[in-house]
């Protein structure tokens, strides 16, 4: 896991990164963490660290104290509302 | 989220940024249609039009939006849409990281109380910076402006303009030009301090042409100005050696300004171009030290910033003047002034301002604190609240904090913040300037705003006027 303080946490429900939005075939979280990384990158030269857990959780490890750990160290937490998010009991508890 | 909000030390109202998918799937809808109008009525900016979401748990969705309201009414939480304040944030934060960087560089490692172990790696990271592009920057600016603190949305604001670059200029693309403004014309605000912390803080990107300040007061003339570069050499601090200022200007040049503001904007365009691989080679040669934080794409765009300090004749920057600094990409432009944007007319559109309030009062706090020794208050609740009405007094008017602390910092056992806000009160203008100008940014600062030999009573008075 990168141990590096984050600027940025995701969270988000799964189910809604499943639907292709690009060619790459990148749900739209998944295509939104890409484009935003990008875009800091022209902007500031340097890496924006983003807390996604596709990219940040390791296998095998705990998911649940890595995810907290994760939260805690962000600058900033970016919710991505929407129906599955809000019935999501994972979601629930990252928003708790 | 209140572990989240209290690990990051905030003790507001937490902003929770969000985002709604692009796409919803059609829709129950009619069930969530009034928590979504109360949304609506209390953000103004959350849209009501999508309402076509299926909830499968209606009781669960309903504790949920509760939950919201609860918190929001309790002021723990604000949610705010990330499309219209998350990047400014990001920005913030980007700049906030590279002006606590600066202050790690300028930490007196003799002084350094901490393990060996940590020391070590410090010094370490201090090494690793000097390699990275920042440091290979020339120019003639002071190395460090150990207390400057906070600004950080106006340093976002001036990396946008600059990395944009500016409006169309004689049918080209120019490079960024921004104008720092003081929002009610005071001096003292802290224009120029910001303008060379952002020269500091971005100065990978002018790595291969440096950052250079001119000194623009009473100057009518782009080409007086920039001889300054040629004429006064003693006072370009250069970190290479390589770095060659010296050009000889002929005759007509010399007595016509415009023929010499030609020729050192060429002078120094080829010093540009031609660092540029000199920098790439002397960071190719330590590869092994760059940190992550490093990327030398800043260097496919060979940049030189100039700050024009204090332009208080608008003059300067009429078309006849704005034309002789080059049209081109290479050169970005931060100009400095006590005038409000608007008396510079249309010829000088292609700046674009930011002002300058007084500091915000936490700022104006933590300014205070470290221009005291060791940077921290004597002990007791009473220091801490007199210092907080001190800056409050001050209106958060940068050079009037930065005078009484240094005042403070060099009477620390008689004249505890208590007193000083008793001193204030009572009689404030009888302390002068000169008395307690010792420390070296203080008194740069007061030669460069040109206060020297006025009081803190007539500072005070006008912050508060």
């Amino acid at each position: 896991m990168d141990t590096a303080p984050h600027h940025v946490f995701f969270s988000y429900s799964r189910e809604d990164n499943k639907h292709p939005v690009d060619d790459e075939g990148h749900g739209w979280v998944t295509a939104l963490y890409h484009d935003l990384k990008e875009r800091h990158r022209r902007y500031s030269g340097r890496e924006l660290n983003i807390f996604f857990d596709q990219e940040s959780l390791e296998l095998g490890k705990d998911w649940r104290r890595a995810l907290g750990a994760g939260i805690r160290e962000s600058n900033l937490f970016l919710a991505f509302l929407s129906p599955n998010y809000l019935t999501g009991d994972n979601c629930i508890w990252e928003w708790e | 989220m209140r572990e989240h909000s209290s690990a990051r030390g905030d003790d507001g109202l937490v902003p929770i940024y969000f985002v709604a998918p692009r796409e919803m799937r059609p829709a129950e809808g009619q069930r969530i249609a009034a928590w979504l109008d109360a949304m609506h009525v209390k953000f103004p900016w959350f849209n009501p039009r999508a309402t076509d979401i299926v909830v499968e748990d209606e009781q669960r969705y309903r504790d949920f939006a509760a939950d919201i309201h609860r918190r929001n009414r309790t002021e723990i939480l604000e949610l705010q849409p990330w499309a219209e304040e998350g990047p400014k944030v990001l920005k913030q934060i980007d700049a906030a990281a590279r002006s606590a960087a600066l202050k790690v560089q300028s930490r007196d490692w003799t002084e350094d109380e901490r393990p060996l172990s940590e020391r070590l790696d410090s010094i370490d990271r201090y090494i690793s910076h000097c390699l990275a592009p920042a440091d290979l920057a020339p120019g003639n600016l002071n190395r460090s402006q150990s207390t400057f603190v906070g600004r950080h949305a106006q340093l976002g604001q001036l990396h946008t303009i600059i990395r944009k670059g500016g409006a169309q200029v004689g049918g080209r693309g120019s490079g960024g030009r921004g104008m720092i403004a003081a929002s009610h014309g005071l001096g003292g605000l802290g224009k120029s301090a910001l303008a060379r912390q952002y020269a500091h803080a971005y100065a990978e990107y002018f790595a291969a042409g440096g950052t250079w300040e001119l000194r623009c007061a009473g100057e009518t003339k782009i080409g007086q100005v920039l001889l300054q570069l040629l004429d006064n050499p003693d006072g370009v601090k250069t970190v290479e050696r390589e770095v060659d200022l010296s050009l000889e200007l002929h005759e007509a040049q010399r007595a016509n300004s415009s023929l010499a503001a030609k020729a050192v904007v060429a002078h120094l365009r080829e010093l540009t171009m031609r660092r540029c691989d000199i920098v790439r080679e002397r960071l190719a040669r330590h590869s092994e030290r760059h940190s992550g934080d490093s990327n030398f794409a800043t260097l496919d765009q060979p940049r030189l910033l100039l700050i024009l300090d204090n332009v208080d004749q608008p003059e300067l920057l009429s078309k006849s003047q704005v034309k002789l600094l080059s049209a081109e990409d290479w050169l970005e432009i931060i100009v400095t002034s006590r005038l409000h944007p608007g008396k510079f007319g249309e010829d000088a559109r292609t700046f674009h301002s930011v002002e300058v309030d007084g500091l915000p009062e936490s700022d104006a706090l933590q300014l205070l604190r470290e221009l005291q020794p060791e940077q921290r208050f004597p002990e007791g609740e009473e220091n801490e609240q007199a210092a907080l009405e001190i800056v409050r007094l001050l209106g958060g008017y940068t050079l009037a904090i930065e005078l009484v602390g240094a005042y403070m910092k060099t009477k620390p056992r008689t004249f505890p913040p208590t007193r000083m806000l008793e001193q204030l009160r009572t009689d404030g203008v009888a302390l002068k300037v000169d008395a307690y100008a010792a420390d070296p940014d203080v008194k740069n600062k007061i030669e460069d705003e040109d206060y020297r030999g006025r009081t803190i009573g007539s500072l005070v008075a006008s912050s508060m006027a």
